[in-house]
């Protein structure tokens, strides 16, 4: 049966249509961001992120070994609650400990793999589903460890990355893929932040609105410590904490900075001249969690390390000066400044 | 994959994770595997907090002297390899609901606990601790210990 348009009808879907392209069209044009393409053109971004991939598959291995040494208490915790997530979907017909020996020891055989053969989809394939299957196993006694999430995540995308290295790299399509998808992990580890920072600022316009304590009061940040430490463990120490409580004033700062600086994560991942110094700032962050209030999210740091601390998009000739103007709300409020008019005259 | 279709690709995985998390975050348990909202610290607690814990009245057949909260009876009685902060969310939830009259969703949190005893019977009881959460972490006092339930492991066959 033919289905007939009416002119209307053609009329309504061609408008349809020009909007669409309306938005896709500046989005896809801009996106990641204005001058990728020529950043893509220069050999030193390619060649950096050519090299730095291989750093990540390097270190799953040892990630894998260590991740023996744990295995006593993945044993004893499974005893007692032991319920697989989907990606072991099989350990249902298999002894728990079968299970444990299984998921180890392919985890290693497979991180071994891409060590080898990273140049290969198919062996960055194999490191995927090891680093999942570890991760369902390891997330499987009831209790979810979201700091490891991000290895299945990356470990996902990198599958993307076209095979590069050998003669096919001189290929310009494939330099250009392989640079986009290494940058959409930079932005996909930036994104999970930047979610952390939108629920605080959220959360603390609530708080404030509603009269109770945000996270602009001045005792937010001792109040978030003494909680914790009040949950932790004796065994667990804080080596900061005890300093906040004391004098919640030393806090105040810190926490509005952390809140700055997770928010507009996403943001930097289209200012490629802030990459290095926010990577130092989130690692800060990290090793300041830990100190104060003892979570524990150092999964993140390699990330942090490998994909920015020497990113293939920054601009090696950028100046200090391009940087502060990238900076989110600082950098506006500097573009809006008059500028000093410097005349020959003088 | 073409380059376009890279960048879409990209874009609406990026654009399906954020919503996808703050999806999870209006579950009940706030977080799916491998979606995470990052609603971590999120809120400032209040200066004054009510929290739940467990307290062992009876352990091993035996009354005890001096009634222990969990986590000074998880060093004296219980295996070191339990992860005590994995805990607290539990109990937290049990406390909830019964403070908020819904003891009849519990039965998976009170499993959930029970199994983390030993094989002896243990008698306990779960207590709304009210406390100023600064005051508390400086001397350990509290404003008010009120218990609200108290279980019997013995019943559940352990």
């Amino acid at each position: 049966m033919i289905k007939h348009i009416t002119q209307n009808q053609k009329n309504y879907l061609t408008r349809f249509e020009f909007i669409l392209q309306g938005i896709a069209r500046p989005i896809s044009k801009s996106f990641p961001f204005q001058n990728i393409s020529k950043i893509m053109r220069e050999n030193y971004a390619f060649e950096k992120a050519r090299t730095i991939v291989p750093f990540f598959y390097y270190f799953m291995v040892i990630v894998a070994l260590y991740r023996i040494l744990d295995l006593s208490n993945i044993v004893n915790e499974g005893q007692r609650i032991f319920a697989p997530r989907w990606p072991i979907f099989w350990a249902d017909y298999l002894h728990y400990l079968t299970v444990i020996d299984i998921v180890h020891v392919f985890f290693i055989l497979a991180t071994l793999t891409g060590a080898f053969f990273y140049r290969h989809r198919a062996g960055r394939f194999i490191v995927f589903l090891g680093i999942l299957e570890y991760h369902a196993l390891r997330n499987s006694f009831g209790v979810t460890y979201h700091n490891w999430d991000i290895w299945v995540w990356i470990a996902l995308l990198f599958i993307f990355l076209p095979d590069a290295w050998g003669s096919a790299h001189k290929s310009p399509r494939k330099r250009k893929r392989f640079l986009l998808v290494f940058w959409g992990a930079q932005a996909f580890v930036l994104l999970m932040y930047s979610m952390s920072g939108m629920w605080k600022i959220i959360a603390a316009a609530g708080q404030y609105l509603n009269g109770e304590a945000s996270a602009v009061s001045f005792d937010a940040f001792s109040l978030h410590i003494s909680t914790q430490l009040n949950i932790l463990p004796e065994t667990m120490t804080s080596m900061l904490g005890p300093l906040i409580i004391n004098y919640p004033l030393l806090g105040w700062l810190p926490l509005i900075a952390i809140i700055y600086l997770q928010s507009f994560s996403f943001f930097i991942a289209f200012r490629p001249s802030l990459h290095s110094i926010w990577a130092l700032g989130l690692i800060l962050f990290h090793v300041g969690a830990y100190l104060t209030i003892g979570a524990e999210f150092f999964q993140h740091i390699p990330f942090l390390l490998f994909l920015f601390l020497d990113s293939p998009f920054r601009d090696p000739r950028a100046s200090w000066r391009q940087t502060i103007a990238d900076l989110p709300i600082f950098g506006w409020i500097l573009g809006y400044l008059p500028k000093r008019n410097i005349t020959n005259a003088v | 994959m073409p380059y376009n279709a890279l960048k879409i690709f990209l874009l609406s995985f990026f654009i399906v994770y954020f919503f996808a998390g703050f999806y999870v975050s209006k579950t009940i348990r706030g977080e799916k595997y491998l979606i995470f909202p990052a609603f971590l610290f999120t809120q400032v607690p209040p200066q004054i907090g009510t929290e739940y814990t467990v307290r062992i009245l009876e352990y091993g057949g035996k009354e005890l002297d001096h009634p222990i909260l969990f986590p000074d009876a998880y060093k004296l009685y219980f295996d070191n390899s339990i992860a005590l902060p994995h805990y607290n969310s539990v109990i937290r939830r049990i406390g909830m609901n019964i403070w908020q009259g819904q003891s009849g969703e519990i039965g998976q949190y009170i499993e959930a606990l029970e199994r983390s005893f030993l094989s002896k019977p243990v008698v306990y009881e779960i207590v709304r601790v009210k406390f100023d959460t600064i005051e508390y972490w400086r001397t350990g006092k509290t404003i008010e210990e009120k218990s609200i339930a108290t279980f019997n492991t013995e019943d559940a066959g352990l």
